[in-house]
């Protein structure tokens, strides 16, 4: 299942959009409705070709065939079939060819749908004791929503693995929150977790920081300061 | 007491806002090295041709400096010479222009080697005229060469933007003492 890009309100959920057996003008259809109605839905929806997914939309001849060629475990299925093949007033069946308005509102209501199952509900991420953290890569644009707060967790944990006090510690951010944060990450498989005796890790030298053997708490502490980097 | 001095590099394509980012932050008024403009594709009156240079007063013999590079290809030989030994690195990209991503690709190619160690911060301009590519984009961009750096919607123009710039290449300094 995909993560969850938000456990509070300011986050889009991810959702992974399986594509089989449409056309290629479907495939550029689908595509260019989901960048239009971006900002209409909740949801994030990403389409995908294998691996794991969320929800299927499927192209075949006749709605009513379409439960036994769907495969996997999606959380729904959406079929697509040509007009005046069969019934197209279920929120799981569009017509072709595919109109922008009865997409949205067909995803929508999956979303709704989706929602209110307690398989995509928000279950906090229990992490080992004592457990490290370091990310893979930059969060998502969405993820971290312009948030300073956000921005300035992810680039504490860019560096070299930390654990949740000595986050908590060197950003002056609270634990709670960061606590959230990191669960956040973990669900968008971006966040490497390690157990605390696993990797002693020493602090990376930079070659920045090898010309620098000055520099100490202090000394960014005095840089912040001159330059007004104050929110924190 | 003896003058304890940081630098920071603003580099990035002609027009990303690197002399202005160093405006924002300097206590003097910056030096520059803009002449009049030749090349008609950069649509500015003027461009940078040697380096900007500004300065942040720290306090207690502490200063901050602030170097651009120039932003045309043809001085690319000076971009690495200006990067070494500095505290950090923030490329600046203008999302305006024909293909940003193939800008942030020359100067991921330019500073390849200082890369790896150097604290670096990617900030992603005018993305509110061009919304495409995505921050996003440029962050999968960086994760394909194996690097992870902070990447953020900027407008120059706002010092708050460039402070948080700078912010998230002290965090990765503090993060390696």
């Amino acid at each position: 299942m995909s993560g969850e890009a938000a456990t509070g309100s300011h986050v889009k959920r991810d959702l992974r959009l399986r594509l089989r057996n449409l056309s290629d003008h479907d495939l550029a259809k689908v595509n260019a409705f989901l960048r239009i109605g971006r900002e209409r839905l909740q949801c994030d929806w990403n389409v995908v070709f294998d691996g794991e997914f969320d929800v299927l939309m499927l192209g075949v001849e006749e709605p009513g065939a379409v439960l036994g060629m769907a495969g996997g475990s999606p959380l729904a299925t959406l079929c697509v079939a040509d007009a005046g093949t069969g019934r197209h007033d279920a929120v799981e069946s569009l017509a072709r060819p595919l109109q922008y308005e009865a997409l949205l509102e067909a995803l929508s209501a999956l979303e709704n749908r989706i929602a209110s199952t307690p398989a995509l509900s928000a279950v906090p991420r229990a992490f080992p004791p004592n457990a490290r953290f370091r990310l893979l890569r930059w969060p998502s644009a969405d993820l971290l929503q312009r948030d300073r707060d956000r921005q300035r967790l992810a680039s504490f944990l860019l560096t070299r693995l930390v654990g949740l006090d000595e986050l908590a510690r060197l950003s002056h951010v609270d634990k709670p929150q960061c606590a959230e944060f990191l669960a956040l990450l973990s669900t968008t498989g971006t966040l490497d977790v390690v157990a605390a005796a696993a990797v002693p890790e020493a602090p990376l030298a930079s070659t920045a920081q090898a010309n620098h053997p000055e520099l100490d708490a202090n000394h960014f502490a005095t840089i912040r300061h001159g330059l007004g980097l104050t929110w924190r | 007491m003896a003058m304890t001095q940081h630098k920071i590099v603003f580099s990035g394509p002609p027009g990303a806002g690197k002399t202005t980012a160093i405006a924002m932050l300097s206590d003097i008024p910056p030096v520059v090295t803009d002449v009049r403009n030749t090349d008609a594709g950069l649509g500015k009156e003027l461009t940078t041709v040697g380096l900007d240079f500004g300065q942040a007063d720290l306090g207690n013999g502490q200063c901050v400096r602030l170097f651009g590079t120039p932003g045309q290809l043809r001085f690319d030989f000076m971009w690495r010479i200006i990067a070494t030994d500095a505290l950090g690195l923030v490329i600046l990209i203008d999302n305006t222009r024909p293909d940003p991503l193939d800008d942030f690709a020359t100067y991921l190619d330019a500073y390849a080697d200082l890369l790896p160690t150097i604290n670096c911060a990617v900030g992603i301009g005018r993305t509110g005229e061009c919304p495409l590519p995505t921050v996003d984009q440029f962050s999968s961009l960086l994760a394909e060469r194996g690097l992870a750096f902070p990447v953020l919607p900027v407008d120059v123009r706002r010092r708050e933007d460039v402070l948080m710039l700078i912010d998230t290449v002290l965090i990765q300094a503090e993060m390696r003492t």
